[in-house]
Parts: C-alpha cells; structure tokens; sequence
C-alpha cells in the first residue's frame, strides 16, 4: 500500500507565496497615491497651432492695419456662464489674471475662471481658456470633474455678457504633466477655439497639488 | 471676498450690457433725412461711452496711485491721456446734438473699482488688468454695436474713432498680463482615488498564509493518528 507524502512542501510553497503577496501589498500599499486618470480621447492634436493668425482685411478707421496681429478683429464680450448639457454642468464664469505666472483660479472648485488676457469665447481667433479647480480642500470637488467625462463630440455653451451664446464641439482630451503643458493652449492668435483646464495624475496630500492637467480643446460649430 | 464681489459687479455689468443691447434693438430704421439727429442708439452709446471714459480715466488715476508696477502705471496714464482725449470729443459732440451726459461714471463702474482696490500689491495689478479688459471688451461691442446700428454721421464719427483706441489698451491690457507657466487645478484631493492593487496583493497574501496554517495543522494531524 503506497504511503501519503507527508513532507511539508506544499504548506512551505503556500506559506511563501502568501509571504510574498503580504510583502508586496504592504510595500506598495503606501507607494500608492490617489490618482485622477482618464484617456486620452480625440482623433486631432489637442494643440492645433496656426502662426498666421487672420488679421483684419480693411478696417474703418483706417488705422487697425497698424494694431498688433494678435488682436481679434471681432471681440466678444466676457463670458459670463459655462453650460456642459452632456455633464448637466452650468457654472459661472469670472475674469482672472495671474499669480506668479500661475492662473489665479477662483477659490470655489464650482466657479471656472476664464484668463482674462487671452481670447474670449466668441473672438473671430485664439484660445479662450476656461480652468478650474479639480476639487478643493475645504468645497469638495468640483464642476470641472466634469472633463473627466466627456467625449468628443459633445456640445459646450459660452453665454457671455452681451446676451450671445457661442457654441463648441469637444475636439479632444488630453491628459499633460504640468511642466509639459503646452504654450500653445494659450495661443491669442490663431483659429477660434475653446480650451478647458483643470488638474489630473496623482493628487500629492503632503502638497496638495496634482501633478499633471487635464485639458480638454473644443472648437466652435458653424 | 473681493472675487465675490467681482462676479456679482460682473453680473450687475452684464445686465446693463443687455440692457443696453436690447435699447438698441428697439431703435426705429432711421431715414436719411433723419440721419442728422442721434437716435436711440447713438444717445445709449454716446451715455455709455462718456461714462466708460470717466471710469478708464479713474482706473488709471488709481493704477498711478497704487500700483506696484510701472508697467501697469504706463498702462493707467495711457488710459488718462486717451480717453481724456476722447472724451472731449464726445462731449462736444454731444453738446452740439444736446444730449445730456451723466457727470460720473455709473455706480456699479465705482463700485467695480473699490473692489479692486481692494486687492493689496501684486494682486491689485492682476484684478486691475482683468477689471479692464472686461470693461474694454464691453466698450468695443457695444461700439460695434453703435457702428452697426446707430445713425448720426458725427456719433459714428467719434465710434470709429473709438475704436482703434480701446482694442490698442486691449492689446496693452493682454500683454502685461505675461505668460501663463502653470495650471494649479486641485487642492483637496477628493476626486482622486487610490489603486486597490495594494490591497489585493496584501488580502491574497494573508488568504495563502492562513491556507497554508491549516494545511500544516491538519497535515500534522493525520501525521499523530498514522
């Protein structure tokens, strides 16, 4: 009668691989930040960029030949409400400028700041750039968690201070680390587009920041 | 908080605006013969064109007072010299047409400008350059809006005259703004989630250890009773 193997092999295998696996989780466990990812989406480059921007043919004046190309001959007002109808997402839009070359973005992670030096939704050229904070510390998160959700294709509505509704269709999503974020997005000449930014990657708790942008490039129907 | 505050003046802008716009919808299609007399539309403007060169010349009084930076200073006494200029013109053009102008600009413009100088240092030259830009924009539309639909040869006049002026502080507004370096989008961090690799990899490994536990238990067991 042949006798059962009574060694320890398998209880030493088992044990070892369990070792293993514990080690590994515990190791990695405080490695691991939270993180916002999403994928890249869009078939066009999110930096479309054209180095002659369109300048005005004849002026009335007689005199805006002489301005600086990168004035749109057609301005807009200021935009005043951002509407996401896909994300059901409406929030208001305020002017701001810079802090130490940063986007000073509104404290409220529900209100977007639009860069008040370059293009506005509506002008016949250049980036109109819409950002926002992902979340916030002390108001939770934010409208423009909306980015991570949307799909090219979908509308975006500006209405801006004189009444006019400008129309957009999403064109891409991209996701940059923040020191490569390109120049171009802030592009104020150029074709007409609508540039949405907000923060994406690992979200540092020592910090406070994410390390990468999430930028989202729309361009205007019609 | 002045950035509060901003947006309700940016609102409160924005319904005059519309107002303003909607005025100028409702003006009747002037006549040739009419042509002459300012209508509807050239007396909004003319309004609202005299009272936004009262609160550019105030603006730049102020940048010359507070402002940290000599650029934004220039930017201020550009602002005092040209639309003193301008408004003269205007002014004369209205006396010739008797329109009544406002003596100051609107409350909401001081109001807009007490929340800017608000801001102290460095802060007050970011909310100044944005405070204008937002003004000029809404002077060039509505003086495209008085090109398009106003009607007395000497008010289309001062509008074409207007113009080349304000998108010239409009490009000056945009350039002293300097470059955007960087997008700081988050500060909580509660859109973010962790990965459950971790916590996988540590409940698999307790899960082998404990089986391999009762494997050596039950192994030495039958062991004793062999």
């Amino acid at each position: 009668m042949a006798r059962r193997p009574t060694g320890p092999g398998p209880t030493i295998g088992l044990a070892v691989a369990g070792l293993a696996c514990l080690g590994a989780g515990l190791a990695l466990g405080p490695l691991q930040q939270p993180r916002v990812q999403v994928p890249d989406l869009g078939s066009e480059p999110a930096v479309p960029v054209s180095p002659a921007p369109p300048g005005p043919s004849s002026s009335p004046s007689g005199t805006a030949s002489a301005l600086p190309a990168s004035l749109p001959w057609t301005v807009a007002a200021s935009p005043r409400l951002l509407d996401l109808p896909t994300q059901r997402v409406r929030a208001h839009v305020v002017p701001i400028g810079l802090q130490s070359g940063s986007l000073d973005l509104p404290d409220d992670p529900h209100v977007v700041g639009w860069w008040a030096a370059g293009a506005a939704p509506g002008d016949s050229s250049g980036s109109a750039v819409l950002a926002a904070h992902l979340d916030s510390a002390s108001r939770g998160i934010g409208v423009l968690t909306a980015l991570t959700r949307v799909l090219p294709g979908d509308p975006m509505m500006i209405a801006d201070a004189a009444g006019d509704v400008h129309r957009y269709s999403v064109d891409s999503r991209r996701t940059y680390a923040k020191a490569d974020l390109p120049d171009a997005l802030f592009a104020r000449s150029g074709p007409p587009r609508l540039v949405l930014i907000t923060c994406a990657g690992h979200f540092d708790a020592r910090t406070g920041h994410y390390d990468s942008n999430l930028v989202v490039v729309a361009r205007p129907d019609g | 908080m002045p950035r509060a505050r901003l947006a309700r003046l940016t609102l409160a802008t924005t319904l005059l605006t519309l107002a303003v716009s909607g005025l100028a919808g409702l003006a009747p299609a002037a006549s040739a013969s009419a042509a002459a007399t300012p209508d509807s539309a050239d007396r909004t403007w003319m309004i609202a064109a005299h009272q936004g060169n009262l609160a550019e010349i105030a603006a730049g009084r102020s940048a010359l007072q507070r402002s940290p930076s000599g650029e934004v200073r220039r930017i201020g006494q550009m602002f005092i010299t040209d639309h003193s200029r301008l408004d003269s013109q205007l002014t004369a053009v209205a006396q010739q047409l008797a329109v009544t102008l406002p003596s100051a600009p609107s409350p909401a413009q001081r109001e807009e400008l007490a929340v800017v100088e608000s801001h102290p240092g460095s802060a007050y030259d970011s909310a100044w350059l944005a405070a204008q830009t937002v003004a000029h924009r809404a002077t060039l539309v509505a003086t495209q809006q008085e090109l398009s639909t106003g009607t007395a040869p000497s008010v289309l006049a001062l509008a074409r005259a207007t113009t080349p002026v304000v998108q010239k502080h409009l490009i000056e507004l945009q350039n002293a703004a300097g470059s955007v370096r960087s997008v700081k989008g988050g500060t909580g961090g509660q859109a973010a989630t962790a990965s459950s690799a971790p916590v996988l990899l540590s409940t698999v490994g307790a899960l082998l250890i404990l089986a391999a536990g009762v494997l050596g238990v039950i192994r030495r067991r039958r062991g004793a009773v062999a």
